[in-house]
């Protein structure tokens, strides 16, 4: 390959805040973005993890009118520009390039009676748009949308491309928002919680939807003390046995990960954020796949009990919150956990400590059967 | 030679020969089902999809149609793009959610994720390998090239079924997929180096 | 029962998209998923909405309901007993 590529900054607006540092240290506090949420629609209420529309307005208000924007597309906008005005990147250069991943982008348009936001931006190519006439990328934005798999293989294809001197720097970022559109749906698939969800715990019975944009950047330019981790190893792979059950014998997930310690040194790995939805089904395969993979003694979380599922962002939130945790060498307990309530046995992390870590594995399992994994090393 | 297949307008084309098209300009859904039934494309959960999947799994079976898919399975990648995704469907699931006539359904559900489509032909076809899905604005051939390299010599596929496949209405659709192989590529990449040399 | 037997056997053909399925392969007893009919969970939510639209029973949990959606019989089974209630 060409060039190292590490990746220099991250950046996160979510429930919990608008940067790394407000996420961080509610976290560490052990508040969760979940809210109670009786949307009239759903038989039962749920909990889902949102963010008030109205304070994106007011941040978004000292730069542009937030009436000709979507609610994700101001997100996005807010993230972006800080990222930029934080790093220096040029988005008009053409060794530049946004990566976007996103299941649903701005669906939740189809409820907007909005004259000021045309109907077709609901289309992915069309947000897409937006956002490099807004801040004029030289380059069109690849939009990466497959399914809950999409942040971490957002991830690693800019990181591939960059390794592989296309472009000196790629900003990958992930947004997803709960909507009217996946609330019924995850509700008539019968897999939304009615509590706040239990990632592994023997009590759980189903996922929260979230909404964050999440944003990393890899580059091959790097100033000193500038670098923060690199992508170790890396692999994507299918279960091709169901489009919605995962396999019971965690297949795909198994390989995904086998795949990856087999391209790694010598590195311990230091902890697992996991997949982690808090399904029957997902945490049990997750599990099994750690399982074979003799990991099941490495300290493992799901940050879902905090933020909910964001659905294409999930994987983007929290690399960059695991990242965060190397940094400060604290880990993140997973909130929602009391006892085990999975097949194989995992170390599920009860609470956060002090902790030298160099290293984490990154899971991630979506519909289609997709499920990737990676290993994050820092510098 | 690599095979590959396009649907578009009514036609099937497998290596550049037409081998089934319907005379009369019928709605999509049944020529979807008549080139399955004719076909012999054989995937009982054809007719639980969504079209855009139903039209994936066709054309990937066309690729797949002489020379039958017998490499490993974790070693076979896919790479999907597409214009509009699934955006059809998401409007057939939106009906559903009419306040007056609010009945998600949760099959429809399924096939709002774009990549589904990826799902049902890994599932037909035993593809456990990399796999990507892009939406973009065309099929861009400098970009999926340098995918398609990456696959074959950083993440160790020996071959990669790559598809551009759109629909934007009933009338206005196309599916292209093809397979490389890495042995075939590698040829490729030294021709390049030749003329270059 | 018999009627109600052959009614849900069309019924599930129909709303399950099980067109390659002849009705006439079905026995009332068969197993609706896994080995024989090779239903999946997808279908059982399916089922739960034909229970819904069609017989107006209100499902909740559908593990709940997991014995009925054996066979064809047990769902009439089912249904039956909610009509006489």
């Amino acid at each position: 390959m060409g060039t190292t590529s590490n990746i220099i900054y991250k950046e996160l607006i979510s429930p919990l805040g608008f940067d790394v540092q407000e996420n961080f240290s509610a976290i560490e506090r052990g508040d969760t973005g979940l809210r109670a949420d009786h949307s009239p629609f759903l038989k039962k209420g749920t909990f889902t993890a949102t963010i008030s529309e109205e304070t994106i307005d007011v941040r978004f208000s000292e730069y542009e009118n937030p009436r000709y924007y979507s609610k994700l597309e101001k997100l996005s906008i807010l993230l972006i520009g800080k990222v930029l005005r934080k790093t220096g990147i040029d988005p008009k250069n053409e060794r530049t390039l946004l990566v976007y991943s996103t299941t649903k982008g701005n669906i939740d348009l189809m409820d907007s009676k909005s004259p000021h936001i045309p109907e077709k931006r609901i289309q992915l190519v069309e947000f897409k748009n937006v956002l490099q006439r807004y801040f004029g990328f030289a380059n069109a934005p690849l939009i990466v949308s497959n399914a809950c798999v999409s942040g971490v293989q957002a991830t690693i294809l800019a990181n591939d491309l960059v390794k592989n001197d296309l472009y000196d720097t790629i900003i990958v970022v992930g947004g997803d928002l709960v909507s009217r559109f996946t609330l019924s749906g995850f509700s008539a698939l019968n897999a939304l919680s009615y509590t706040k969800c239990k990632p592994f715990d023997e009590k759980r019975d189903g996922i929260n939807l979230g909404e964050c944009c999440a944003a990393l950047v890899v580059s091959s330019k790097i100033e000193p003390n500038q670098g923060i981790a690199r992508i170790a190893a890396s692999s994507s792979t299918t279960d091709a046995h169901h489009t919605v059950a995962p396999s019971r014998e965690g297949v795909g997930l198994t390989r995904a990960i086998k795949n990856c310690l087999a391209q790694r040194d010598q590195t311990d790995i230091d902890f697992i954020s996991a997949h982690g939805t808090a399904t029957r089904y997902n945490d049990e395969m997750e599990a099994l796949a750690i399982h074979k993979n003799n990991l099941n003694d490495v300290p493992l979380n799901s940050l879902k009990g905090y933020f909910g599922h964001t659905l294409g962002a999930a994987g983007i939130l929290e690399t960059v919150l695991s990242l965060e945790s190397l940094q400060k060498g604290q880990t993140i307990a997973s909130l929602g956990f009391t006892n085990l309530g999975v097949s194989s046995k995992v170390n599920v992390l009860h609470r956060s400590n002090k902790k030298n870590m160099k290293c984490f594995l990154k899971t991630a399992a979506g519909f289609g059967g997709v499920n990737s994994a990676m290993l994050i090393q820092k510098l | 030679m690599r095979n590959q297949c396009i649907i578009t307008e009514n036609s099937v084309q497998v290596n550049d020969q037409t081998i089934f098209t319907t005379e009369s300009p019928e709605d999509l859904d049944s020529f979807l089902l008549e080139a399955y039934s004719t076909l012999k494309v054989n995937y009982p959960k054809f007719h639980k999809m969504d079209r855009i999947s139903k039209l994936g799994i066709i054309t990937a079976s066309m690729v797949f149609k002489d020379t039958p898919n017998t490499s490993e399975p974790f070693s076979t990648g896919i790479i999907l793009c597409s214009k509009s995704g699934c955006l059809h469907t998401d409007g057939t699931y939106i009906e559903g959610l009419r306040p007056e006539n609010f009945n998600p359904n949760p099959t429809l559900f399924t096939y709002t994720l774009p990549s589904i489509v990826m799902g049902e032909i890994c599932i037909k076809q035993n593809i456990k390998g990399e796999n990507t899905y892009l939406v973009l604005e065309k099929f861009n051939q400098p970009l999926i090239d340098q995918l398609i390299s990456n696959m074959f010599f950083e993440k160790g596929m020996d071959q990669c079924l790559v598809g551009w496949i759109e629909l934007e209405s009933a009338n206005n659709y196309k599916s292209h997929f093809y397979l490389e192989s890495k042995v075939n590529y590698q040829k490729i990449i030294g021709q390049k180096k030749l003329q270059y040399a | 029962m018999e009627p109600l037997i052959e009614e849900l056997k069309l019924k599930i053909i129909d709303r399950l998209n099980l067109m390659e399925i002849d009705p006439k392969d079905i026995e009332a007893d068969d197993a609706l998923f896994g080995e024989g009919l090779g239903l999946d969970s997808l279908d059982a939510l399916e089922l739960v909405l034909i229970f819904d639209n069609d017989y107006g029973i209100q499902v909740d949990e559908i593990e709940s309901i997991r014995p009925h959606l054996k066979s064809l019989t047990t769902l009439a089974g089912f249904i039956e007993g909610h009509r006489q209630n």
